[in-house]
């Protein structure tokens, strides 16, 4: 009976083990350690863009609250800041902002430092609720920062981010950053 | 030779129940062997070193005289365990740790049996008692901080002492009381939380009495009485000379009382979390993790867990991983209630007239496995108890988590019999087997995440050598 069950257990053991479960652990201190900072030098690019000369701050990912405005992405924490973008098999708009007042007759840029990871055709857009293209700029493969300039209408309006075509399932793209500023005449 | 009974359902299944004495040489010797090759290979034991040399106790504290150590040691911020660390330690002087561990383990798994069976005449919950001492990893931070070695020993000492206990009140003699007294010292003497097993008795005290009193009469149930306030009485003097010659528990030590924290409310809220806390410690050592945790942080790890939150209030998105972290928290209270209700209907079936034994270890298990860490229970709460993985601390408890186990088996094959019962307690032993490999991977998860240092992987361990082996 004791044979039996021993070699039976162990089996079960052995079959039902994960060589991956430990090696996915770490001591919740350095998680945390690593999360914090993470997040000190997210508050401290922050601090500096809300107090840029000539600028007054309308949205920024640094905040912290980015969500997938988009079904069917993701946006898992990059570990040198900022976000990646993931998704499988797109084309078309993959990221989306909440909305962004727009004044009329007041000029705005969007600042952004993003990492294209894959090798296709990217555009950055600022499109108005009807669907109207105000702005826009191709993001590269060596484009980390663009202005995109417009003068803004009644009308509320959403930064984007729209790719040509993706096949297969992956990272998409590095948001490290994506600023979208008030500028003073 | 003398057949042994194997519980209840012998009646109908004597012929294939009925181990004798070889079968039973040949059960313990396998048994051995297994917890052998567990504790040698699988765990690695001979990685371990001796914990009096890693804290760089001076050789004067090795030239004492022996009487030296039976008091609590000014070396080692006061501890009173002369029976097992302070043993081990002067033995580890000699030997290889590894080779303390593995007597102490093996002499627990051997004690367990003979005392399981002699209580209950039952096999089935002998040997199941005697394969859960294998399974059971309630050593499993020897591995992190080496000092228990012996901790098996301790286990042994209660067992005895409470075999000793039985005897000596069913049916008093000089044999059952010099055994009671050998017993008990080195219970006492084993470690400072053998109060934990005085404030069990005292908790079953007036119960237990009434219920003596009234299946057995009054003798017996004075007899009762005497050893109870017997226990009380070198609690009481215990207590007074570990504060007065071995008393570390200051603020800011390990062992920083509650009482320190000068509130109430505070020391209440934290005594109820601990006891809870302490009570699932011990039952999570023998449940599948499946059902005692968080799942997903073993298969996935924290960072996993909080890059699901894709962005969404940055800022607070590690409280994400932390839910999982005290996820145990809603299975230990659950457990809590359920443990404590199993033990209240089996007090009422004896009130009502039963006399089962094993209604009786259901009463004594329950109870030891809810209240069984008194000692540790009025420790503030300390960091590394936000997960349940330090077994040492929770002994008395664990002891209650086998008997109930054992008493499970028993009745799962005695009742609820699929083909035969020989086949229902494979598949029963077959499980807590599985179950042992499993909750050492999960401790493994928890030392990781609590910054306790490495734990061993056993189930790894031996994937890797059967991988070896094709």
């Amino acid at each position: 009976m004791l044979a039996v069950s021993v070699l039976g257990g162990s089996a079960l053991a052995v079959l039902m083990h994960s060589p991956d479960d430990r090696q996915r652990q770490e001591s919740a201190y350095h998680l945390l350690t690593r999360f914090f900072e993470a997040d000190q030098a997210r508050r401290a690019a922050l601090e500096a863009a809300n107090v840029a000369p000539g600028e007054r701050l309308i949205y920024t990912t640094l905040t912290g609250n980015v969500e997938a405005n988009i079904a069917g992405v993701s946006l898992p924490a990059h570990p040198d800041g900022g976000f990646v973008l993931r998704g499988a098999d797109r084309t078309g708009v993959v990221w989306r902002s909440p909305k962004l007042p727009l004044q009329p007759e007041t000029s705005y840029r969007a600042v952004f430092d993003i990492t294209p990871l894959i090798d296709v055709p990217m555009t950055v857009q600022i499109v108005s609720l009807d669907g109207r293209e105000l702005a826009s700029a191709p993001v590269g493969m060596a484009t980390r920062s663009l202005a995109v300039a417009l003068v803004g209408s009644s009308q509320p309006a959403f930064a984007t981010i729209a790719i040509a075509n993706q096949e297969g399932d992956g990272d998409i793209i590095w948001i490290r950053e994506f600023r979208f500023v008030e500028v003073s005449n | 030779m003398r057949a042994i009974s194997i519980g209840s359902w012998t009646d109908q299944d004597a012929s294939e129940a009925r181990p004798g004495a070889g079968s039973v040489f040949a059960f313990l010797a396998l048994l051995i062997i297994c917890n052998t090759f567990l504790i040698v290979v699988l765990e690695d034991a001979f990685q371990i070193r001796d914990h009096f040399t890693l804290l760089g106790l001076p050789d004067s504290f090795y030239q004492k005289p022996l009487w030296g150590y039976l008091v609590p040691q000014p070396e080692v911020f006061g501890t009173w365990a002369s029976t097992t660390v302070v043993a081990a330690a002067l033995v580890q002087k000699v030997i290889h740790p590894a080779w303390v561990l593995l007597v102490s383990q093996n002499v627990l798994v051997i004690v367990s049996f003979f005392v399981g069976l002699s209580l209950t005449r039952s096999f089935v919950f002998a040997a199941t008692a005697a394969l859960l001492a294998v399974t059971v990893p309630f050593n499993f931070h020897v591995y992190s901080v080496h000092g228990t070695t012996a901790q098996g020993l301790l286990l042994s000492y209660f067992l005895l002492a409470a075999h000793a206990s039985v005897l000596a009140i069913r049916k008093p003699s000089w044999g059952s009381l010099a055994y009671l007294a050998i017993a008990g010292t080195l219970l006492v003497l084993g470690y400072e939380t053998w109060l934990d097993v005085g404030v069990v008795v005292l908790g079953l005290g007036l119960p237990v009495g009434l219920l003596l009193w009234r299946a057995h009469g009054r003798e017996i149930a004075t007899r009762f009485a005497i050893y109870v306030c017997g226990v009380f009485a070198i609690m009481l003097a215990y207590v007074m000379i570990k504060t007065r010659y071995g008393f570390g528990s200051g603020e800011g030590t390990e062992t920083d009382l509650l009482f320190h924290y000068d509130n109430l409310a505070v020391m209440a809220i934290d005594y109820g979390s601990k006891v809870v806390t302490f009570f699932f410690t011990a039952l999570s050592l023998v449940l599948p993790p499946q059902i005692a945790g968080s799942i997903a942080l073993q298969s996935q790890g924290g960072q996993w867990l909080i890059d699901q939150q894709h962005g969404y209030h940055l800022q607070m998105q590690f409280l994400t991983y932390l839910n999982h972290v005290f996820l145990w928290r809603f299975f230990a209270g659950a457990y809590f209630v359920l443990v404590a209700a199993v033990g209240v209907w089996a007090y009422l079936r004896l009130w009502s007239g039963r006399q089962d034994w094993w209604l009786w270890i259901i009463v004594v298990g329950a109870v030891m496995l809810l209240i069984g860490a008194s000692t540790h229970s009025v420790v503030k709460f300390r960091p590394m108890h936000s997960m349940p993985y330090l077994g040492y601390q929770v002994w008395v408890n664990v002891l209650g988590a086998i008997a109930l186990v054992a008493v499970l088996v028993h009745q799962i094959a005695d009742r609820f019999r699929l083909w035969s019962p020989t086949l229902t307690v494979v598949i029963a032993w077959t499980a807590l087997v599985w179950t042992g490999f499993a909750v050492r991977t999960s401790l493994g998860v928890y030392a990781d995440n609590m910054f306790m240092g490495t734990y061993p992987d056993p189930a790894g361990k031996l994937t890797m050598l059967l991988g070896s082996l094709w």
